[in-house]
């Protein structure tokens, strides 16, 4: 029928980041589609990085391209659930780029505490400017680590 | 072991690449497992890694499983290395929480089946149960009843033990649609401080996506013993309280109600049925009317004239009737008054079941 994004990430760790989601309902997703990898040519190494995770649940290692051709084709009849992991904020805005939307994204924080720092302590220019791009798409932004972490917007909106 | 059955899947995986072999170390250095069947039983030394052999600890959740070992003679060994490393103790990490998951929710289930068995109550096993569980069973707890037509997802509910405000609680599934939480309150909340308590963890319980189509919160108890109290309060307002769904309905807005429903009505009706004979001509209608007016009103003749459009005169001329008929003091007795809130109950049953047609 349809994809359904239950949680998008920008997380450098990859798939690895789904130890600190491990407690996450929104795991419950059909695939874990991870955008941004320079591995997703080695099937090698996607073999074993789908190891992390048990085989009921799919991993797709995918180009920012490869991310939108994978959830506009589904020939599911229910409809399937997705977590994305990006790489990168460079990452998520050339798939914003080509047509990807979601509601928000969620970023680990940088540190324990970012309630009294500036963004701007946290991330390049580049990123910043990634990160106002992305916005203007009308998608927010909110740190949260872990499941059991309230949702910061408040530091995206200074 | 969780590590033997994952560990057989990397070695399916690592033996598709003929450029890697791995293998599964005991603390010693002996080779327990490995892709290649033929090296098992043999020793490393794992204290000395060299360009072809490296050695990662497995370690998940604090505790040790030993070493993985890769071999090969590929010049990305190391980065191989890292990432089955990581892949493996990512994926120990995951299979223990999922088995540590299933075990609460198990012992939880224990716990709420025999804390709801009418019968045979035995609280030895319950006590001995908490001792293993490390329960707290001096918190006051609350039964939260939710019901959901499409079913729970019972992944969900477990997980739900997992977050802070899962701690102290008890949680159990009675059936795929019914969901059992014994949630641990603080002391001394006023009705609308528990309320508060109470619609900030159902919040919580939407954001995980565990919602109802109905939600009855029970009383609060302190005594394990009452817990089936409090479930049988929440089972009681799902069967009373008809206007509940996608609400959440308190039992203590209910109280009154409640003992109503607990007087044993029939009793009523036989001890005022000879004089309710005497006054054939008694609108009953009019009398439940007027019998929940003045409850409404405080037993306040003015304010329930008011409310029922009537001239005070005329409410109290038929009160008098009333009184007359059933020998009571309505306007002037706390006890009348009671009693007349009784009889028009009773009359009330007595009404529907004579609307479904019942012999009286």
């Amino acid at each position: 029928m349809s994809m359904k994004i239950v949680l998008a990430r920008v997380d450098k760790r990859l798939l690895h980041a789904t130890v600190t989601l491990n407690c996450d309902p929104f795991l419950n997703a059909d695939y874990v589609a991870v955008v941004g990898s320079e591995y997703d040519n080695d099937p090698f190494i996607v073999s074993v990085m789908q190891l992390c995770l048990p085989k009921t649940m799919k991993v797709k290692i995918l180009t920012e391209e490869g991310l939108l051709d994978f959830l506009n084709q589904n020939d599911s009849p229910r409809t399937t659930t997705v977590l994305v992991i990006f790489k990168d904020l460079a990452s998520v805005r050339e798939s914003v780029k080509r047509g990807f939307h979601v509601d928000e994204i969620q970023m680990p924080y940088p540190t324990l505490s970012v309630a009294s720092k500036n963004l701007a302590d946290y991330f390049s220019e580049e990123e910043l400017a990634d990160i106002e791009y992305i916005q203007k798409q009308n998608i927010r932004f909110y740190f949260q680590t872990t499941p059991f972490q309230a949702k910061d917007y408040g530091s995206f909106c200074k | 072991m969780i590590i033997d059955s994952v560990f057989k899947e990397f070695i399916n995986v690592v033996r598709e690449n003929k450029n890697y072999t791995i293998g599964l170390l005991n603390g010693e250095g002996d080779v327990v497992d490995c892709s290649d069947a033929a090296l098992i039983g043999g020793h490393r030394d794992i204290s000395s890694p060299d360009p072809y052999n490296l050695y990662y600890p497995v370690k998940a959740k604090n505790f040790d499983y030993g070493y993985l070992w890769l071999n090969g003679k590929d010049e990305n060994l190391s980065l191989m290395g890292n990432l089955i490393s990581d892949s493996l103790n990512i994926r120990l990490t995951y299979e223990i929480t999922q088995s540590t998951l299933k075990q609460n929710i198990t012992e939880d289930d224990r716990l709420v089946k025999l804390l709801l068995d009418d019968e045979s109550f035995d609280m030895n096993r319950i006590l001995g149960l908490i001792e293993e569980m490390g329960f707290d069973q001096t918190r006051s707890r609350v039964a939260i009843y939710i019901v959901n037509e499409q079913g729970f997802d019972n992944r969900k509910i477990a997980k739900l033990k997992l977050m802070p405000e899962g701690e102290g609680n008890l949680c159990s599934l009675l059936s795929r649609y019914a969901l059992l939480i014994f949630k641990a309150v603080p002391e001394n909340l006023e009705n609308q401080q528990m309320k508060s308590y109470i619609g900030k963890f159902l919040r919580m319980l939407k954001d995980l996506d565990v919602t109802g189509d109905g939600y009855w919160i029970g009383s609060v108890q302190r005594k394990l013993r009452n817990y089936k109290e409090s479930y049988r309060h929440c089972l009681w307002l799902k069967d009373n309280e008809k206007e509940s769904r996608d609400k959440i309905v308190w039992f203590m807005d209910f109280l009154y109600d409640y003992f109503m429903s607990e007087i044993r009505l029939n009793d009523v009706r036989d001890v005022f049925d000879y004089y309710h004979d005497f006054g054939k001509d008694t609108d009953i209608d009019e009398l439940i009317q007027i019998a929940d007016s003045l409850l409404s009103n405080n037993f306040n003749i003015s304010q329930t004239a008011e409310s029922l459009y009537l001239h005070k005169n005329t409410l109290v001329y038929k009160l008098k009737k009333y009184e007359e008929s059933f020998h009571i003091d309505i306007r002037g007795d706390f006890k009348g008054r009671f009693l007349f809130v009784l009889i028009s109950a009773s009359l009330k049953e007595y009404r529907k079941r004579r609307r479904v047609g019942e012999e009286l």
